[in-house]
């Protein structure tokens, strides 16, 4: 039947489908239950953070890349734009937005660039132990002066010898009468050279049989404390304009005003840190993969080959369409973790799916936007190259791809077993 | 602190960067569910007008947009920026496609005049248009003395020192006030808005907006800068070929003018 029309009244028809496509009105109001749609609010908070990224962040985004430098003035854009430090709540002079609205500008910043974005969302993540579990005065003090300059600060828990295993901490925190001496190891630590202060979390227990929820205490440590000796900046092979540094403990000093919560409470709060900014990764992660698939179709739209552009050959436009599957559903992914998160529950089984599959997915679509771009996209003229590069730490910081599959294998089969 | 009162156009326009496509009946252009934004022009108009109150030379910033309802979306847009008050003309939105410089003139005319501004500051065309006509019909209508193609804008006491970027080259020249000026491209770059700017201003809005009223609901400013209220008030208006009156009701913080084609 419909076949006959579409024969007969073949014009007519698809008139027919167009005309009824644009005389629907979006609907303003949601409905209770599930919405898609964006507040006013957010919108514009996406719309400063898009525009500072395409039109500030993406012209210059490169040349960091190429010298590594720390992008300050950026850095100090964004901060004066107030993208940075969205998690600080209002009575320490910031945003206190949640995770949601905070994902929205994180993937607009890595659209432009994964590595600013990753410098920026390093004091994200060194704030929340601080936001989550720090008292009155503690607030004040290190969070306040967040909103007071544009400041960095760093999560200081990875060493040398444990990353994914964080139970395996080696760095010792001794209690001496009212403080704390330090001494340890950290590695990897993002804005370690530029930060102001550290979240530290160091074992103050040392019953070797002591379980990790209680033998870990989280420090804030001023970095300019005699004994903190910061090392060299690590080149990595993407994210390059992130500061990636090792950083040596050497009898610290830290007075127990800076512990936060109490003795041993560490790993649960910087696990708690974690939930909140997980979705922020993946959001970060979707960013890019969403550059990569705007200049792979840019591109496919202007080469030609064969006598045609490349979209119309079927195996580039399969790619494409693989690729925009890919970045619409790890989209959806980290922004139901972050709703969820803002809602007051407990996020970590949607938290993990999200950074996981957006890190997977960074990869492959980065790396599928290089085959598009042919020859060229091996060139560091053309900008896929940077964006496969940059793409890699998805799969490895904040928990790697391995380790998330564990949280949601064991979250997935908690609720098979009751 | 200046008496000077700066009147803002601002249209509501396809945003910049969207394709666009022509309807399949080829009777226009599709609006239908496509970004619109303000006019880049404009948006170089408002901070300008923005950052001469900064500078303490003009009292009052006050936008005004004229359309259906959602002009009231870039009304926000310039309030955000920093304006004072936001003036809606509202247009039916079947009257709005007829709706070109000549009308929007007559109404910039009529609302300088009530509203007593001394600069009226617009961008130099639109960019769904292209007309580059409103300003030079408004200083007309006005008979006041116009500076179009400002890249620079100099205000001193009761002259106006406009830069315009003309063919030949530039032209400097002085205007006694009041005066209307049109912005072109280098005249400043556009403020973003910052995310504590957009928090205070929603967080304003949700307080004194009037949300729950039907389309021709109100414009708010932050209660903070709290317009003065308006009297009523009744003048004629000739629009196109039919005469239309202005009218204005006070709804507290707010204003709505409508057209009524009489």
């Amino acid at each position: 039947m419909a076949a006959a029309l579409l024969r007969r009244g073949g014009r007519a028809l698809q008139g027919f489908w167009r005309s009824q496509h644009s005389k629907t009105e979006p609907k303003p109001e949601a409905l209770s239950g599930f919405n898609f749609e964006l507040t006013e609010q957010q919108k514009k908070f996406q719309d400063t953070a898009r525009k500072f990224a395409r039109e500030e962040i993406m012209p210059v985004a490169a040349e960091y890349d190429r010298t590594g430098e720390y992008p300050v003035p950026l850095i100090k854009r964004a901060w004066e734009l107030g993208l940075m430090n969205v998690h600080i709540p209002e009575s320490c002079g910031g945003l206190g937005l949640g995770s949601f609205d905070a994902c929205l500008i994180t993937e607009e910043l890595a659209y432009g660039c994964t590595g600013l974005q990753t410098a920026i969302e390093g004091n994200s993540l060194g704030q929340m132990p601080v936001i989550i579990a720090g008292n009155e005065q503690q607030r004040k003090k290190y969070l306040g002066r967040m909103t007071e300059q544009p400041l960095m600060c760093a999560y200081c828990v990875t060493e040398p010898g444990a990353g994914s295993d964080v139970a395996g901490l080696q760095t010792r925190a001794e209690k001496k009468g009212n403080e704390y001496v330090i001494n340890g190891q950290k590695m990897w630590i993002t804005n370690g050279g530029k930060a102001n202060w550290y979240f530290l979390l160091a074992r103050t227990d040392s019953d070797p049989k002591a379980p990790a929820s209680k033998a870990f205490t989280g420090f804030i440590v001023e970095a300019d404390t005699p004994g903190v000796q910061i090392g060299r900046k690590e080149i990595n092979m993407g994210q390059r304009c992130s500061d990636t540094r090792g950083i040596v403990f050497e009898n610290v000093i830290v007075p127990k005003e800076n512990v936060l919560l109490g003795e041993g409470a560490g790993f649960k709060i910087a696990m708690g840190a974690f939930d909140r900014t997980r979705p922020l990764v993946a959001a970060g992660a979707v960013g890019l993969a969403q550059r990569a698939l705007d200049e792979a179709t840019k591109y496919a739209l202007e080469r030609k080959t064969f006598g045609r552009h490349l979209v119309e050959h079927q195996a580039v436009s399969f790619l494409l369409a693989e690729m925009a599957m890919k970045v619409e559903l790890a989209r959806m992914a980290y922004q139901r973790a972050a709703w969820e998160v803002d809602m007051g529950r407990r996020n970590t089984y949607h938290a993990s799916i999200a950074k996981a599959f957006s890190g997977d997915i960074a990869n492959q679509v980065a790396s599928d936007a290089v085959q598009i771009f042919g020859g060229s996209g091996f060139n560091s003229e053309y900008p896929v190259e940077k964006l496969m590069r940059d793409a890699k730490i998805y799969q490895i910081y904040e928990g790697t791809a391995q380790i998330q599959r564990l949280i949601i294998a064991r979250e997935h089969i908690g609720k098979y077993k009751k | 602190m200046a008496e000077l009162r700066a009147l803002v156009g601002v249209k509501r326009v396809i945003d910049y960067a969207v394709k666009i496509r022509v309807k399949p009946d080829k009777t226009g252009v599709v609006t239908d569910g496509v970004k619109h934004s303000m006019n880049p022009f404009c948006e170089i108009a408002v901070e300008e007008a923005v950052r001469l109150k900064e500078k303490k030379l003009v009292k009052e910033v006050i936008a005004v947009s004229c359309g259906p309802k959602q002009c009231q979306e870039t009304l926000r847009t310039a309030l955000a920026m920093g304006a004072d008050r936001g003036i809606h003309v509202e247009v039916p939105e079947s009257e709005a496609e007829r709706l070109g410089p000549l009308q929007v003139s007559r109404v910039l005319t009529a609302l300088a005049q009530k509203e007593k501004a001394g600069l009226v500051l617009l961008g130099k065309q639109a960019i769904d248009d292209d007309c580059n006509q409103t300003g030079q019909m408004t200083a007309a209508m006005l008979d006041w003395p116009q500076g179009t193609f400002a890249s620079k804008l100099t205000l001193e006491g009761d002259k106006v020192t406009v830069e315009r970027e003309i063919d030949g080259g530039l032209e400097t020249i002085r205007l006694k006030l009041p005066a209307v000026v049109t912005a072109d491209l280098r005249l400043n770059e556009p403020r973003y808005a910052t995310l504590p700017n957009i928090m205070d201003y929603e967080a304003a809005r949700a307080l004194g907006g009037h949300e729950s009223q039907p389309p021709s609901s109100p414009v708010c400013g932050p209660p903070a800068f709290a317009c003065s209220s308006l009297p009523l008030y009744l003048q004629l208006v000739p629009i196109g070929t039919r005469t239309c009156f202005l009218s204005s009701s006070n709804h507290g913080e707010s204003s709505t003018l409508k057209l009524f084609p009489l």
